[in-house]
């Protein structure tokens, strides 16, 4: 059975001596190094040339997740399994964006850290079952805010934001038309493009919606 | 209707004729003939020709002619019964075949000819005398066609107004002849002598020869008038004429002669009330006018009264001594020298009068046009000083008050008192010191500004009372204030008024020269008043300065105050989660080592307190975690501003069963630091606001970025909202919603937060940031 080679990357010394009392009675796992901040790591992977590397998201010098990056880039064998205070989602997708192999909350790591080595220099994944539960609730976010996420002007053509803004201004569609030198009828026309982009009808909405982008100046 | 058409016919015949004859009378023509008893050129006859055409002329009717034709008798030259036959004779033949309308005749002659032969050469013609002295009433029996005017000698009114014009007079003389009328005037002296006081005076020369006569005048002498009736044949029956005669009497006489006839006038007769020619004339001429037209010449009788009039020659009145107003009222002159005033009298009058007026006019305009120009000249005085103040004022309230403006108002104060120099010295009563402030000069030399002199320099112990005093640059030490404006602008005496702001004496205005306060007051006053301005100006400058000072310190302050805040939140949110928690961490991590090394079955106990112990630990762990976050989320450092707030609401959501919808969908980039943080920080408290006070169901959040590149952030919801004005004027109620803070923080960032409410419809919070790369 082949030894695990293990590098911590941790910059707490006694979070970094926990989790090597944590690994020290496993037989196939093997801390070959121990690394302070993200830049220490980086130079000691080369030199110790590790199966996993357990990555501290928070450091100094060089972050968790920038490390990641660069390692992935160098190193893409390399196993990477990121260690974190954060259970956010923002924390969890961008190391896993970056090519992290699993995410652990430092607390559960007495009972995972082991079982996520092992997954890890598989070839698996593993994730906390509080972080896979963001992820899968972000999953299924990500589905229905496609629906409801507020639509951003960008969708909008210059000519449709200009016709918004004058909605907005309280226009009418006549007068809309005088100005840009269009018809009515093409003005219509925009203001049902701009609502289906936008997902909103009506003109109080367009209204709302073009005040929340500073498209037209509020009173005091 | 044949016979209606005869009448008409009848009737337009009639027309006709009666215009026909309207016709004929329209181009009729009147003949007079005027029979004159002497020639032409004769004075008196020519006189009552001038007296006849002034009439005829004047009432010559359109359509009628008067015609004039004149024959004289020169009777005068020639006389006697043959004579007078052969005018007859030529007369009638002369005139047989034609007719006159009416006869005139002139003087006694002429009359006494027509009663004669009236009959035979002009048959049935009217005649009209005049100028006859010979006149009884009974002999115009059988003279049917007779009228006239007889000639009145108006004796006792021309002797009485001789004797009182000559009241020394003893002796009158009356010059006679053997004519008709000399006859007939000394008939009406007896007639009029009873009437005299003293009869006596009067003297008859006649019959004398005219060298006589003109000797016995020469030796006239004082108190004696001559009365000149006529002298045309003398002794010898030698025929003079008229004018000769008079020349004669007149030539060397000293002593005034009257007489009856306008016609001697001019010729040295002094004057008397006198028959006029021409009056007979006209008198002549109305009656025969009369006559033409169709009055009954026995409707008009022969007029007796008198036509005579006081007059006088002036060259004679002033030879001897007599003066206008003795004259008899009415009286008229001759040879009176032509004398503009006399002539035209009113004329004159109306002249000097609008004269007088126009020059009361002109007086009193020019006096209006002084008057004004004083009132002009002292208005424009106030309305400089106005304007100054004006300008003062205005530069106060708009904190633009400058050196500027000082040096102006020192301009316009030199123009005004006419110095050649002013300055502005403000005190500094603990460095005991006078600053020059302001100077300014004809030279425009302002080198001496922003030098300090002693305070004592400037006596401000006597300016401190209020009033004005006058320094002389006499006795003066070297570098002193008075020996440098000496030097520089060669001031050898000047004014200080006092600058006194709110009670206090702050420094003071000079001005070059003694300003006496009696010699102008309205300049005094006006010095004083723009003082006093000056005064509250640089006071104003000055608080404005330490208000601006402290308001950016205030503001470095409060920025300094968020930054520490932030900074403290970091720190300790840095502590608790790299200290702290992680030493947690690691006690977690240990704990469970320390479970492993423990065999199960062997310390069940000491293992399940061990268990216990981590779960403990982790509890704490998890609280610190969320305490640090609280404090501050290391997200916003790592993620922005978007991610932060996107999290921060679902934890929030989590919590409370609101909709919490952020829209950051278009801001991609990141700004500076400082700005996530405010804004973070500026959601949270809106957001705690709302949950604490709005009721709402839904809270929006959105940032973007404006067309001007400002960032546009926005915290609005659907809840109770409130009155922005009350709300906002009650400083607990600000401080509460902490609405202070956040405009606080936002203005450190060059921003600007604005608050809408509308109760029942919702709050608005949004703020408005200039863009900040970030660092």
């Amino acid at each position: 059975m082949k030894t695990i080679k293990v590098l911590v990357a941790e910059d707490h010394t006694i979070v970094r001596k926990g989790l090597c009392a944590l690994l020290y009675p496993e037989s196939d796992i093997k801390v070959v190094g121990e690394a302070e901040n993200g830049r220490q790591a980086i130079e000691m992977v080369e030199e110790l040339n590790p199966d996993v590397i357990l990555l501290d998201i928070s450091m100094p010098e060089l972050n968790g997740m920038d490390a990641t990056r660069q390692l992935k880039k160098k190193y893409p064998d390399l196993k990477i399994l990121i260690l974190s205070m954060h259970s956010s989602k923002e924390y969890i997708l961008e190391t896993l964006r970056a090519g992290a192999s699993g995410y652990l909350i430092k607390r559960s790591a007495p009972t995972d850290l082991i079982k996520a080595i092992h997954l890890a220099y598989n070839g698996d994944s593993f994730l906390s079952p509080s972080v896979s539960k963001k992820v899968i609730d972000n999953l299924n976010q990500q589905q229905a805010e496609k629906n409801t996420e507020p639509r951003g002007l960008n969708l909008l053509s210059g000519r449709e934001r200009e016709v918004l803004q004058l909605i907005a201004e309280g226009q009418t569609n006549q007068k809309i038309a005088d100005q840009l030198f269009i018809s009515a009828k093409t003005v219509e026309a925009h203001r049902t493009h701009i609502q289906k982009k936008l997902q909103i009808t009506g003109t109080a909405e367009l209204t709302k919606y073009a005040i929340r982008k500073g498209l037209i100046e509020l009173g005091e | 209707m044949v016979h209606q058409s005869k009448q008409f016919i009848l009737v337009c015949v009639f027309l006709i004729l009666s215009f026909l004859s309207v016709s004929a009378d329209e181009i009729s023509t009147r003949n007079i003939l005027v029979l004159h008893s002497f020639h032409k050129g004769h004075i008196w006859n020519d006189s009552i020709s001038k007296g006849i055409d002034q009439i005829v002329a004047r009432k010559n009717k359109p359509g009628i002619t008067t015609s004039l034709y004149y024959e004289y008798m020169d009777t005068e030259r020639f006389h006697g019964s043959k004579h007078i036959l052969s005018l007859y004779d030529f007369l009638r033949k002369k005139y047989s075949g034609s007719r006159f309308d009416v006869i005139i005749a002139t003087d006694d002659s002429a009359f006494r000819f027509l009663m004669d032969y009236q009959k035979k050469i002009f048959p049935d013609t009217p005649v009209v005398f005049c100028g006859v002295n010979y006149f009884e009433e009974f002999e115009m029996f059988g003279h049917e066609l007779f009228t006239g005017v007889v000639e009145v000698i108006d004796i006792r009114d021309t002797v009485e107004t001789a004797l009182r014009l000559h009241p020394e007079t003893s002796k009158i003389l009356v010059v006679v002849d053997r004519t008709d009328t000399s006859i007939a005037t000394i008939k009406t002296f007896i007639q009029t002598f009873k009437s005299f006081k003293n009869p006596g005076m009067f003297h008859f020369i006649n019959a004398q020869s005219d060298v006589e006569l003109q000797e016995t005048l020469e030796s006239l002498s004082h108190g004696t008038i001559v009365l000149f009736v006529n002298f045309t044949v003398d002794r010898n029956e030698k025929k003079i004429s008229m004018r000769e005669g008079l020349e004669r009497i007149t030539k060397n006489c000293s002593v005034p002669i009257y007489s009856f006839w306008d016609n001697y006038l001019g010729n040295g007769i002094l004057g008397g009330k006198m028959a006029s020619g021409s009056a007979h004339g006209r008198k002549a001429a109305e009656i025969s006018l009369r006559i033409l037209s169709g009055d009954p010449i026995s409707s008009i009788p022969v007029f007796k009264e008198s036509l005579n009039q006081h007059m006088f020659d002036y060259k004679q009145m002033q030879r001897f001594k007599i003066k206008r107003e003795d004259l008899p009222p009415g009286s008229q002159l001759i040879n009176v020298p032509f004398s503009f005033y006399d002539t035209y009298k009113k004329l004159v009058w109306t002249i000097t009068a609008s004269i007088a007026g126009l020059s009361l006019i002109i007086i009193a305009l020019v006096l209006n046009t002084f008057k004004r120009k004083r009132v002009e000249k002292s208005l424009k005085y106030y309305t400089n000083q106005l304007k100054l103040l004006h300008k003062i004022d205005q530069a106060i309230l708009a904190e633009t008050f400058s050196h500027k403006i000082t040096w102006e108002i020192l301009e316009y104060l030199r123009n005004l008192n006419a110095s050649h120099w002013a300055s502005v010295v403000l005190f500094d009563f603990g460095k005991k010191t006078g600053t020059l402030d302001a100077v300014d000069s004809n030279s425009k030399n302002r080198a001496q500004e922003g030098i300090a002199y002693p305070i004592d320099e400037f006596s401000p112990d006597e300016l401190h009372k209020g009033k004005q005093i006058i320094l002389n640059c006499k006795d003066f030490p070297e570098n002193s204030f008075l020996s440098d404006t000496l030097s520089r602008h060669g001031v050898n005496c000047f004014t200080c008024i006092p600058l006194i702001s709110n009670k206090k004496l702050i420094g003071a205005l000079n001005l070059s020269g003694n300003m006496q306060p009696s010699s102008n007051l309205k300049i005094v006053d006006i010095i004083k008043e723009v003082a006093v301005s000056l005064a509250v100006a640089i006071q104003s400058v000055r608080f404005q300065r330490a208000g601006k000072r402290y308001q950016k310190e205030l503001e470095r302050l409060s920025a300094k105050v968020f930054e520490m805040q932030e900074s403290t939140c970091r720190k300790i949110s840095f502590e608790l989660h790299d200290e702290i928690g992680q030493s947690l961490t690691a006690a977690t991590m240990n704990l469970a080592a320390i479970e492993n090394l423990i065999k199960p079955g062997v310390n069940e106990r000491a293992r399940g307190l061990v268990t216990d112990t981590r779960n403990i630990v982790n509890h704490l762990s998890d609280q610190t975690h969320d305490l640090s976050l609280n404090l501050w989320p290391p997200m916003l450092r790592d993620f922005g501003l978007g991610p932060t707030l996107r999290w921060y609401l679902e934890r929030i959501s989590e919590k409370v069963d609101i909709d919490l919808v952020f829209d950051g969908s278009d801001f991609p980039e990141r700004p500076a630091e400082e700005i996530e943080t405010a804004l973070y920080r500026l959601s949270q408290e809106a957001l705690n606001n709302v949950l604490k006070h709005a009721n709402a169901n839904r809270v929006d959040f959105s940032i973007t970025r404006k067309k001007n590149g400002w960032i546009f952030f926005m915290v609005e919801d659907n809840g109770m909202g409130f009155d922005v004005e009350t709300t906002l004027s009650d400083e607990k109620m600000n401080d509460r919603l902490g609405i202070l803070g956040m405009r606080e923080r936002i203005s450190i960032l060059g921003g600007k937060l604005n608050i809408w409410s509308a109760i029942e419809k919702g709050t608005r919070i949004s703020a408005d940031i200039p863009w900040q790369e970030k660092n």
